[in-house]
Order: C-alpha cells, then structure tokens, then sequence
C-alpha cells in the first residue's frame, strides 16, 4: 500500500466558519445547541476536503462534506443528542424532585399545599357551589384544576418570555416528562369526589379526599421540580452559544 | 458485507478502547483513527458513532467537555473511572472471543 502522503491542512476563518452555521441552518436546524453539535464535526470534513484538494470552493467542500454524513445528513446526530438530553433532564428533574421534597424551604408550602385541599375539598360549601346552576354544568373541580393551569403556564411565561421556545431542544426535551399527566387524573378525581356528595361522611369520601390532597401536593412539587429542571435547561441553552 | 456486521457488534468496545488510549478525542478525531487503523477498510459512520457515544456517556462509561479549538467549539470525550474499567473487560472480552473464533476457523494452525 502506498505510504500516506502527509496534506497540508487548512483551518476554516470564522467567515468560512458563519457560511457552515448558515448552511446547519438552511438544513433545518437553527437551535445553537444544534449547531453546537452539528458544527465542528462539519467543519473538520469540509476542512479535510479543501485540504485534498485545494481547487474546491467551500461552497462546493460543504456540499461534499453534508453528503459524505449519509442520506440522513445531520439528523443522526440530532437525533442521538435529542434522545440523549432526554434522559438527562429526566435524570436531573428527578434530582430535584427528591430535593424539594426533602428541602425545609419548599416542604412546609408542599404540606400546606396538600392540607389546604383536604379542607376546600372537605368543604360543604364545594357541595353547594357544584350543585349551582353555572358551575354545576362543568363541576367545581374543573375550575379548581383550571386554576392550577393557570399557575402552570404563568410559570412557563415567566420562564419562556424571552426564549425562542419552540427552537429549542433542551427546554422541549426537559418538558417532555410524563410526571404533569397527574393533573388530568386530578380533575378526574376532584369530579368523583364530588359525586360522593350525597355521602360526605363515607369513608370513600374520606379516602377521595385525601387522595386528591395528596395529588395537588404532587401537583406542586412537579412545578418546582419542572420549574428548577427548565432553569437547568436554559442555562445550558446559555452556554451552547458559539464563540465570536 | 459481513465483515461489517462483526465490526458493528464490536463499536461500544472499540470507542471505550480508543479512548484509553489517547485519554481524550472529540467525534471526527474517533472517525479518522478508525479509518487511518484499518487502512481505509472500515469507515465509522456519523449515524453509527454519536447513538453509541451517547449511550455510553448516558451508562456513566463516558464523559465529555466543551473547549474552544480553531475557532469553534469542540466536545471532547473522556472515560469516567467506570468507564475505564469498563474498556478493559470489555477489551479483553473482544480479545478472547476472538481467540475462540480462531480456534474454531483454524483448528490446525491453533492445535498443530
């Protein structure tokens, strides 16, 4: 086999470099996370091209180094990345969701949380409100469950305000957890509860109560943990920004 | 063709190994080594690559770090402790059944 003949290799200016960003980006992929990733595995191919031969231009260098990923292009990459935050922030929401269980900041708001719908749960007033004519065509635990939304996505405004949310892979892949579906089975529950009306003393009643206590001080940990793992997210998000 | 499905089965290893070896290397650097040490005989494609350097870094084996290298910023891949005990089992492991396997296709040049 012949000896390799040693090429001399040419490095990519950052005006070179902003054409490669804007070629991610024309591929569909915009998120600087994305582009973190995807960048320097482009630029050493397009490097390695030009470096072989030198006739080609970068536009036609990019173009042979985007083939030579496969029929996929960059998607594989963006794929394993996006499967891989995943289970990162999945691990890491579960990190907090232990710590603010435990934490004495946020336990004593969690208690409160919980006993505070035991005894609006436990009311006799809820009765009489759900049997009225406006709010007995939806049940009063619909707008109770409608008012814990509201906190949700006062929280994800806050958070979200000055972020491109829908470009970006780690907050989408740190809100993908399954943990807020406990919020329609808590409307489900608080719709059954009510339904036990004609028995409040029941143990059913009882046991229904406390169960929907202890979901809303589910409900409540999963915000903050959820709220904690975005903030991760975004910080991360921060960071993956591309040096000048 | 089938050499490659052999090859395949033998990834996880093979990029645990080379990182015991040269202590740290960012994506392209693993596909390049690959294809300078098999002489151009196996190419170790991107879809094949990061899916397994994720699930190892996702297994505690790897770890990686963002540094700024000509011009952009670059992941390189380390073992973790784990990981590096992990790289020699698995090596050795590689190493054995391979031994096996010849011994199996060539029982005369392994027994005389």
């Amino acid at each position: 086999m012949d000896k390799e003949i040693a090429i001399p290799e040419i490095k990519l200016q950052p005006e070179a470099l902003k054409e490669l960003i804007q070629f991610i980006r024309k591929r569909g992929f915009s998120d600087p996370v994305l582009i973190r990733e995807i960048l320097d595995h482009f630029a050493c191919k397009t490097e390695e091209l030009l470096s072989k031969d030198p006739r080609l231009s970068l536009s036609e260098a990019m173009t042979k180094a985007h083939e030579s990923f496969g029929i996929r292009g960059f998607l594989p990459i963006v794929e394993a990345y996006g499967q891989y935050t995943f289970l990162k922030y999945k691990r890491i929401y579960r990190k907090f969701f232990l710590k603010v269980i435990t934490h004495p900041k946020w336990l004593p708001l969690i208690l409160l949380t919980g006993v505070g719908t035991y005894y609006v749960v436990t009311s006799p007033l809820l009765s009489v409100l759900n049997a009225g004519p406006f709010l007995g065509l939806f049940g009063i635990g619909f707008f109770i469950a409608l008012l814990l939304m509201t906190e949700w996505t006062a929280m994800f405004f806050i958070i979200f305000r000055k972020t491109p949310w829908q470009k970006n892979t780690l907050l989408q892949n740190a809100v993908r957890l399954p943990s807020h579906l406990s919020f329609i089975f808590w409307i489900f529950l608080m719709n059954l509860h009510l339904g036990q009306a004609a028995d409040p003393e029941s143990s059913k009643a009882l046991f229904i109560s406390i169960l929907l206590a202890c979901l809303t001080a589910l409900f409540q940990v999963n915000l903050l943990s959820l709220y904690f793992t975005i903030q991760e997210a975004k910080k991360e998000t921060d960071a993956s920004h591309q040096p000048e | 063709m089938e050499s490659k499905q052999i090859i395949k089965g033998s990834l996880q290893t093979m990029i645990l190994n080379m990182l015991e070896q040269h202590g740290s290397m960012y994506g392209y650097e693993m596909t390049k080594y690959v294809r300078k040490q098999s002489q151009g005989k196996m190419v170790l494609t991107e879809a094949a690559l990061y899916p397994a350097l994720h699930k190892l870094s996702e297994a505690g084996l790897l770890s990686a770090v963002y540094k700024t290298a000509d011009g952009r910023t670059r992941k390189y891949y380390f073992l973790t402790p784990q990981g590096k005990k992990k790289s020699k089992e698995l090596t050795q492991a590689l190493h054995q059944a391979i031994d096996t396997l010849l011994h199996i296709l060539n029982p005369k040049q392994a027994y005389g």
